[in-house]
């Protein structure tokens, strides 16, 4: 099954010197994640997307729509990145998810709605 | 054999089948709704006929029979009949007895599944009461105090997420056991408080109490080396053996000290301490047996004629480290005022003021007390209007209206 891994994060911890260091540190855990991935033969994808501040949303309403500035929705923890995985089930999804590095944030996990193949 | 017999073997059997079908089908209502039927066809044939001496191997077939004939009839699932090893049609249910040992058991398994920690606390607790010991849903939505639809929502969309989310048919592997036992015993406890939130048994809620015993036996059963499970289960069965005396005969709650022992179920305790013995002898302390420990010291008021308030109050201060938060910290200030003197006790609550405490109606019933035996009569009797405005149960608020008017007078 494949599982969709949504990184929602707080940016502001990434600010000033130290947040750069944070940084830094971030993106070689994810690195690292990447060649645990390959090295346990799982197929995945992620990308890292930018800041909040750069997004632009139009939101619809039967019909009509209106186009924002800014992320949908108003919160602290924005979505900062995503990986895709292919696994066996909800537990080894998990598990993977536990080791994407956020200092602070939350983590969702959602599966994708298979399009083709034996499991349309 | 009875109607009623009957119905009884066919719910006993109904936890191994269930979770047997359940596992191979990987599907809960598939094997819910088989079951369903297959117990259905088993009133109306052992109506006329000796029971078989495998009712549950009986069922068991039935069941599959039932799950294949929906399979097949149902397009949308053929891929799980393709993935199925050949069923053997021809079983003829007057030999089924010769397949005594052959019903897999996978209660464990369908246990875990319902407590995986990626469904919602509450669903779980309702959908383990429904799925493994089939507490019919209007039960269940009357002890969540929910409306019947509601609930049969809850537990479709609870099933649902197990299904489209990949929630795996297996029981965890060793490096996820322990946070995965841990959503279990948390379900578990949360099918507890709220079989004896009620604290009396006037309301319907009274009737989940044996059911949220048996699976607490079952799970005890199941891991009889985890000594927190056994803890659990001796917890469960020590509020249970005090139900008779936990109401008078106006529904009124009666508080734990001033229970009558003689209505208390002695064999019931005593199997708990059999429980609490086999636990302390695997050495791993944790809140489930600290728990047990303190209503089992409560319990030998029945064998003694006295409370040792002392040992409660170490059990409660060791709770307290494991378990922090006001629950608690409440009961470690009640006990401290039985040791110590009420004055205390309340300074120990009022230590806990708070936003938090502040909304919490056992705060202020534990306040009431202590302000009553002080003699501030009327400190006490605003305490007790300030629990009552905070919507207990029918039983509780019986009881504190009575001590409300107490204070009054």
């Amino acid at each position: 099954m494949q599982y969709m891994l949504m990184i929602h994060e707080d940016e502001s911890v990434y600010a000033g010197p130290e947040g750069e260091k944070l940084l830094a540190e971030t993106l070689a855990a994810h690195m690292a994640l990447g060649e645990a991935l390959v090295a346990a033969g799982i197929a995945f994808s992620g990308e890292r997307l930018k800041p909040a501040s750069t997004a632009t949303t139009i939101r619809w309403d039967m019909g009509e729509h209106q186009i924002h500035d800014g992320a949908f929705a108003e919160s602290h923890e924005e979505l900062g990145g995503f990986y895709i995985i292919d696994v066996d089930n909800l537990d080894q999804a998990i598990e993977w998810a536990k080791r994407i590095p956020i200092p602070k944030g939350a983590l969702e996990i959602r599966p994708i709605w298979p399009m083709s193949g034996p499991d349309a | 054999m009875t109607t009623d017999g009957l119905g009884a073997a066919i719910i006993a059997a109904r936890p191994v089948v269930v979770a047997a079908l359940a596992a191979r089908f990987r599907d809960l209502d598939l094997a819910e709704d088989g079951f369903a039927d297959a117990g259905e066809l088993a009133m109306r044939h052992f109506a006329a006929v000796p029971l078989p001496a495998n009712l549950p191997g009986w069922l068991h077939v039935a069941t599959r029979r039932r799950i294949i004939d929906r399979l097949r009839r149902d397009a949308r699932l053929a891929r799980i009949i393709a993935e199925q090893p050949d069923a053997p049609e021809d079983e003829e249910m007057d030999v089924i007895s010769l397949f005594d040992a052959q019903i897999p058991d996978e209660r464990l398994r369908l246990i875990f599944i319902c407590c995986h920690p990626a469904i919602a606390p509450e669903a779980r607790a309702a959908l383990t009461l429904r799925t493994v010991c089939g507490v019919p849903t209007e039960r269940i939505a009357a002890a969540f105090l929910m409306a019947g639809p509601a609930m049969f929502q809850r537990l479709t969309r609870a099933k649902a997420k197990i299904r489209e989310a990949g929630v795996p048919f297996e029981t965890p592997p060793q490096h996820l056991w322990s946070e995965r036992l841990q959503s279990v015993l948390a379900t578990l406890e949360i099918a507890y408080a709220l079989a004896f939130q009620d604290a009396a048994g006037s309301e319907p809620t009274a009737d989940l109490g044996p059911e949220v015993l048996r699976l607490a036996a079952m799970l005890a059963e199941l891991l009889p080396d985890d000594p927190e499970v056994l803890g659990l289960a001796a917890l469960v069965q020590l509020g249970e053996a005090r139900r008779a005396a936990r109401v008078d005969g106006e529904g009124r709650m009666i508080p734990l000290s001033e229970q009558d022992v003689r209505l208390w179920d002695g064999a019931l305790m005593a199997s708990a301490a059999r429980l609490m013995q086999r636990a302390a002898q695997i050495g791993r302390s944790g809140p489930y047996q600290l728990m047990a420990a303190i209503h089992l010291t409560h319990a030998r008021r029945r064998t003694e004629g006295r409370t040792d308030w002392q040992a409660i109050a170490k059990l409660y201060d060791l709770l307290l480290v494991l378990r922090p938060g006001p629950v608690v910290a409440i009961n470690c200030a009640i006990v401290l005022a039985r040791v110590e003197g009420a004055q205390a006790g309340l300074a120990a609550l009022d230590a806990l003021q708070g936003a938090a405490v502040e909304r919490y109606r056992p705060w202020h019933a534990a306040r009431a007390h202590l302000l009553a035996q002080t003699g501030d009569r009327a400190g006490a009797a605003s305490a007790f209007a300030h629990a009552l405005a905070l919507n207990p149960a029918r039983a509780e608020r019986l009881y504190l209206e009575a001590q409300l008017r107490e204070t009054s007078a």
